[in-house]
C-alpha cells in the first residue's frame, strides 16, 4: 500500500479551555473515505482544525503528501490542496451561490479548469445549479451543505475535510449528501476526512474509522469491523436505549483505555 | 551677654536684609547696568507659529539693530522669547518663566486674546508693562490702564474704518456674517457702533462655526435679506468660502469687507481671482516697495536675507514694538524706572515707524497709538489701498 | 422654488462627500468591525497630499489626484499591517481609543508639515459656474457629484465582478470560511484598509477647492460618522443616502429655521432616527458570522 496522503502523529493541541486532543495519530489513505467519530467535546473538530491550519499543535506533525504543515496558516494550507468543509455550513450569506462557489476556485488561476469544475459541481449539485442567483443567506439548510461542499471541490482539492456535514438536516438529506459524499469519493479518487456523530449514516459510507474519547482514539479500524463492535453498536449504534446511555458510557469506557 | 550678642547680630541681619531690599527696589527689575531684559511669551511652535515665529525674528532684528548702534544709555537690549504654543497654560507658564526667572522688564507680542488676558494679571501683580501684543482685541488698550499698550487699530477699529468708508459709499444696507465666538460678536458689535452714528443698523446676521466648511445657506439668507455690504466676523479661511460661496452663486450686487485675518497673502492669492473684489480693512498696511520709506525697504531686505521669506504683519508690528520700547528707554534716560518708562510712552508724540504707516500719538488717557484702519481690495492676486488711513471716530 | 433648488444643490454636494467618508467608514467596519475615527483625518492628509503635488511639485490636477489616491491607500495599507492589524480580537474599546489617538497624531503631524495657514487648491474648475434654471451650479459642485458617482460606480463593478472584490465580500462576510478558500485574509483586510484611505482622499480633493485645506477638514468626519450611523452602520446604500440626507437637511434647515439650526440639525435626526429605527435606515437586524 502506498504511503497515505495524510498522516498525524502524536498531535496534541487544545482549543478553548475545554476541548483539546491528546497524542492522537491517524492516516487518510488516498482515494479512501475515513470517518471520526465520537461524542460532543471528544475533540474530532479540533482535529480538522488542526489540520487545516487554524489551531497550530503543540506537539507532533501533520504531514501532507510526505510534507509537515502543522504550522502553516490556514490560506496557505488550502492553497496546498486541503479542502476544509466546516460545521455549521459557513456560507458567505450575501453572495450568490454561484458566487459562493467561484470562492472556492480563489487561489486557482486556470480559467478553463475552473470552468470544467464548475461544471462538475453543477452536475453533482443539480439543485444548487437551478438557485445559483439566488443569495446563499436565503438557501434552506440542505442546500446551503450542499453549496459548501460544491464550494470546497472548486478548489480541486487532493484532500476534502468535512465536519458534521449531517448537522440539524432531515434523515433524507443527510441521505443524499453521504450518497453524495460516496460518489464523489468513486468518481474523483478524492480522499475524504469525514467527522460525524451520525455513526451509522458515516459508517456505512466510509471505508475506515476512528472513535474518539476525550481527545484519544479509544478504536479504529475498517469500517465493517467498527460495525460488528458491541461497544460501537451500543454507543453509536443506538443498539441501547437512550436513557441508560450516559451509565453505561462510563463503565464502558475503562475498557477501551 | 551672649543673649545680647544674639539680638545684636538677628538685628544687624535684619537691617542688612532691609537695605538690601532696600537697594533692589531702587534698582528697576530688568534693567541691570548693561542690559534691559524684555520678554515674549510668543508662538514658536502650534498653530500661530507662522505669526509667532515672524514676531520673533523680527523682534530679534531690531534688537540687533539697536545693540549695533551701543545700545540705549550704554544698556544693551536682551530679548527672551518662550514658546507658548497658542495655549493659554502654556502661556501663562511662559509668562511665570520671565517674569521670575528672567526678571524682565517689559513683556512685548505675547499672542492671542485668551493668552494675553490670562498673562496679564500676572504682570500687573509685578507692575510688568504688556506691551504691542499680537491681538487686536480692544481690552488690549482699553480701558486704560497703566501697564498695557497698543499702538494699531484694532479690531472694531478696523471694522469702524470699513463702515465708515462704505456708507461714505452710499451703502444702507449692512447685514453681518460672523463666527459665533468672541472675537466674530467683538467685529460685530463694532460694526453696529458706527452704523449707529449714520442711524443706520445691520439688517441681517448669520452665524457659523470656525470649523465650519460651508456657509451655502448663510449666504442664500444674507441674500435674501437683499444686503448691500456683508462685514466679516472671520479669519482667512471662512472670509474665502463666503467669499466664494456667493460670487459662484452669481450674488454679485454685494460687498464684502473683512477686517485684519482677511489681510492674508492665504486670501489674496485664491487661484482664478476667486477673491477679487474682496474688502479687507487692516491696520497695518504694506505699502508698495516704492513708497515705503527707506528705513522700511532696508528692513524687508534684512529680514528676507535672514530669514528667507518676506516679513509679515505680525513682523512688522513686533518690530515696530521694540522700536517703540527703545525710544521710551532713550527718554526716560539713565535712571530708568517702570514709571518713567510708561510716562516716556505715553509722551511719545507724531511717531513715525519704518512701514510709513499713520503718525502714532500717546497721551495719559490713551495708551493707542493710532486708531487708524487703511480699506483694500483685492485685486489680480494682491491687495490694492481703496481709502485710508481712515479713522474713524474723526 | 429656485431658492429651495440652490440648497438642494449645496446639500447634494456636501452631502456626497459625507458619503463618501461614511463609506469608508462602513467598508473598515464590515470588514474587521472596527470604526476608524480617524477617516475624517485620511481625507485631511489626503487633501494634503494632492495640494503638496500640485503647489511645491508643479504637478497637474489630475497627476495629483491620481498620485494622492494611491500615496493614501498605500499609506492606509501600511496602517493597518503595521498598527491596527494587532489589535483585531482586543476589546472595541481599545480599537476605538486607538484610531482617535491616530487621528490626533495625523491632525498634529499635518500642522507639522503644513503648518496651520489653509492652502488654496487649484482645481481647473474651482471658478466655474453654470446657471440651469435659475440656479447656479457651480462646477465644483457638479465635480463633486460626478466624482462621487463615478467613484461609486467603479467600486460597485469592483466588489461586484472582479476576483479580489467579491473575495473582500466574501471576507467581510465570513473570515473563517474565507481563510479556508485560501483567501489571504489579513491582506485582503489591509487593502480594504488601502481602499478607505484612497476614498477618503478623493473625497478630500473633491472637496477642497470649496473649503481649502487646512486641519479643519477633518471635521468632516464628524458628520460623516452621523451619516453612516444614519444609514445603518454597515451598510453601503445606507453610508450613501445616509450622507447626501445629512447634506440635504442641513442646508434646509440652515435656510428655514433659526440661525444655528444647521449644525444641529444633523444631531438631531439621527437621534430621531436611532428612536424609531435603532438599526439606521437600512441597517440589517441579523448578524455576521466571524
Amino acid at each position: 500500500m502506498s504511503e497515505p496522503i495524510l498522516k498525524l502523529t502524536n498531535i496534541e493541541s487544545s482549543y478553548g479551555p475545554i476541548t483539546a486532543i491528546r497524542g492522537i495519530s491517524m492516516s487518510v489513505p488516498e482515494a479512501t473515505i475515513v470517518t471520526v467519530l465520537g461524542a460532543n467535546g471528544a475533540g474530532k473538530t479540533t482535529v480538522l482544525k488542526t489540520i487545516s491550519g487554524i489551531i497550530d499543535p503543540r506537539k507532533g506533525a501533520v504531514i501532507f503528501e510526505g510534507k509537515a504543515i502543522q504550522s502553516m496558516d490556514p490560506d496557505a494550507v488550502a492553497r496546498i490542496g486541503i479542502a476544509h468543509v466546516p460545521e455549521g455550513r459557513e456560507v458567505f450569506p450575501l453572495l450568490t451561490a454561484r458566487e459562493n462557489l467561484m470562492m472556492g476556485a480563489y487561489a486557482r488561476s486556470d480559467r478553463k479548469g475552473i470552468a470544467d469544475d464548475l461544471e462538475m459541481v453543477f452536475n453533482y449539485l443539480p439543485a444548487v445549479k437551478r438557485l445559483e442567483k439566488r443569495t446563499a443567506g436565503t438557501m434552506s439548510g440542505g442546500e446551503q451543505q450542499m453549496l459548501v461542499i460544491g464550494r470546497a471541490l472548486m478548489s480541486r482539492p487532493k484532500l476534502l475535510l468535512l465536519d458534521e456535514p449531517s448537522l440539524g438536516l432531515s434523515p433524507r438529506l443527510v441521505k443524499e449528501i453521504f450518497e453524495l459524499i460516496v460518489r464523489i469519493n468513486g468518481e474523483q479518487k478524492l480522499p475524504i476526512l469525514v467527522v460525524e456523530q451520525n455513526a451509522g449514516t458515516a459508517l456505512k459510507a466510509a471505508h475506515y474509522g476512528y472513535v474518539l474519547e476525550l481527545g484519544r482514539v479509544v478504536m479504529e479500524d475498517s469500517c465493517e469491523r467498527l460495525m460488528e463492535k458491541e461497544d460501537v453498536r451500543e454507543f453509536y449504534l443506538g443498539a441501547a436505549p437512550e436513557n441508560v446511555h450516559a451509565d453505561i458510557r462510563l463503565k464502558r469506557r475503562k475498557t477501551w483505555q | 551677654m551672649k543673649a545680647r550678642n544674639l539680638l545684636t547680630s538677628t538685628l544687624a541681619a535684619l537691617a542688612l536684609a532691609l537695605s538690601s531690599s532696600g537697594a533692589s527696589q531702587a534698582q528697576t527689575r530688568g534693567v541691570t547696568d548693561t542690559e534691559v531684559i524684555i520678554g515674549s511669551a510668543g508662538d514658536l511652535s502650534g498653530p500661530a507659529a507662522n505669526n509667532g515665529l515672524a514676531s520673533a525674528h523680527a523682534m530679534q532684528l531690531r534688537v540687533d539693530e539697536i545693540n549695533a548702534a551701543g545700545g540705549i544709555h550704554g544698556r544693551k537690549l536682551r530679548l527672551i522669547v518662550e514658546d507658548a504654543q497658542y495655549q493659554v497654560p502654556r502661556a501663562v507658564q511662559a509668562a511665570n518663566k520671565l517674569i521670575n526667572r528672567d526678571k524682565i522688564f517689559a513683556m512685548i507680542g505675547t499672542v492671542g486674546t485668551p493668552q494675553n488676558n490670562a498673562v496679564f494679571p500676572l504682570l500687573e501683580q509685578n507692575n510688568i508693562p504688556s506691551l504691542f501684543p499680537l491681538s487686536q482685541a480692544r481690552v488690549m488698550w482699553s480701558p486704560v490702564n497703566k501697564l498695557k499698550f497698543q499702538f494699531n487699530a484694532d479690531y472694531r477699529d478696523q471694522v469702524g474704518g470699513a463702515v465708515k468708508y462704505m456708507v461714505d459709499q452710499k451703502k444702507t444696507k449692512f447685514c453681518a456674517e460672523y463666527q459665533d465666538t468672541d472675537f466674530g460678536k467683538d467685529i460685530v458689535t463694532g460694526a453696529e457702533e458706527e452704523l449707529k452714528k449714520a442711524g443706520l443698523s445691520i439688517v441681517a446676521k448669520s452665524t457659523h462655526k470656525p470649523t465650519d466648511t460651508d456657509l451655502g445657506t448663510q449666504m442664500i439668507n444674507l441674500r435674501k435679506a437683499g444686503c448691500e455690504v456683508v462685514v466679516l466676523g472671520t479669519l482667512g479661511r471662512d472670509a474665502i468660502i463666503a467669499y466664494t460661496t456667493a460670487r459662484r452663486a452669481g450674488w454679485t450686487d454685494v460687498e464684502f469687507i473683512g477686517v485684519s485675518p482677511t489681510y492674508d497673502p492665504a486670501v489674496s492669492g485664491v487661484p482664478d481671482g476667486g477673491t477679487d473684489g474682496l474688502y479687507a480693512s487692516t491696520g497695518v498696511w504694506i505699502k508698495p516697495r516704492e513708497e515705503m520709506p527707506e528705513a522700511g525697504r532696508q528692513m524687508f531686505d534684512k529680514y528676507k536675507a535672514a530669514y528667507g521669506s518676506e516679513p509679515t504683519v505680525s513682523a512688522m508690528i513686533s518690530y515696530i514694538g521694540i522700536d517703540l520700547i527703545a525710544i521710551a528707554l532713550e527718554k526716560a534716560g539713565k535712571d530708568v524706572t517702570t514709571e518713567s518708562f510708561l510716562a516716556a510712552l505715553e509722551s511719545i508724540k507724531d511717531y513715525n515707524d519704518a512701514f510709513g504707516n499713520p503718525p502714532q500719538n500717546y497721551s495719559a488717557d490713551n495708551h493707542q497709538g493710532s486708531n487708524a484702519a487703511f480699506v483694500t481690495r483685492v485685486k489680480g492676486g494682491a491687495y490694492e489701498l481703496i481709502a485710508g488711513p481712515i479713522s474713524h471716530t474723526d | 422654488m429656485t431658492e429651495l433648488s440652490q440648497l438642494i444643490v449645496y446639500g447634494l454636494a456636501t452631502g456626497c462627500i459625507y458619503s463618501l467618508i461614511a463609506l469608508g467608514f462602513v467598508l473598515i467596519y464590515k470588514a474587521t468591525e472596527m470604526v476608524n475615527f480617524a477617516q475624517g483625518d485620511l481625507l485631511m492628509l489626503g487633501a494634503f497630499v494632492a495640494v503638496t503635488f500640485i503647489l511645491t511639485l508643479g504637478l497637474s490636477y489630475w497627476l495629483a489626484f491620481i498620485l494622492a489616491v494611491i500615496v493614501m491607500a498605500a499609506f492606509s495599507y501600511g496602517l493597518d499591517a503595521v498598527v491596527l492589524r494587532r489589535v483585531i480580537g482586543q476589546p472595541q474599546f481599545s480599537v476605538v481609543m486607538l484610531t482617535i489617538g491616530l487621528g490626533f497624531i495625523f491632525r498634529a503631524g499635518a500642522t507639522m508639515i503644513w503648518g496651520t495657514e489653509p492652502y488654496n487648491f487649484p482645481a481647473p474648475f474651482s471658478s466655474g459656474v453654470s446657471v440651469v434654471g435659475g440656479v447656479v451650479i457651480s462646477h465644483v459642485a457638479i465635480s463633486i457629484v460626478v466624482g462621487t458617482v463615478v467613484l461609486c460606480s467603479i467600486l460597485w463593478a469592483f466588489f461586484r465582478f472582479s476576483k479580489l472584490g467579491v473575495a473582500m465580500q466574501a471576507a467581510s462576510q465570513n473570515q473563517l470560511a474565507a481563510y479556508y478558500m485560501g483567501v489571504p485574509v489579513k491582506r485582503i483586510f489591509s487593502l480594504i484598509w488601502a481602499i478607505s484611505g484612497g476614498v477618503a482622499a478623493v473625497a478630500g480633493i473633491l472637496i477642497a477647492p470649496l473649503t481649502l485645506v487646512d486641519n479643519t477638514m477633518s471635521m468632516l468626519g464628524l458628520k460623516a460618522f452621523a451619516a453612516a450611523v444614519l444609514g445603518g452602520f454597515g451598510s453601503i446604500p445606507g453610508a450613501l443616502v445616509g450622507g447626501i440626507l445629512i447634506g440635504m437637511i442641513e442646508q434646509v434647515s440652515g435656510a428655514y429655521f433659526i440661525d444655528g439650526s444647521k449644525d444641529i440639525a444633523a444631531y438631531a435626526t439621527l437621534l430621531l432616527v436611532l428612536l424609531l429605527r435603532p438599526q439606521g435606515l437600512f441597517g440589517a437586524v441579523g448578524r455576521k458570522k466571524v
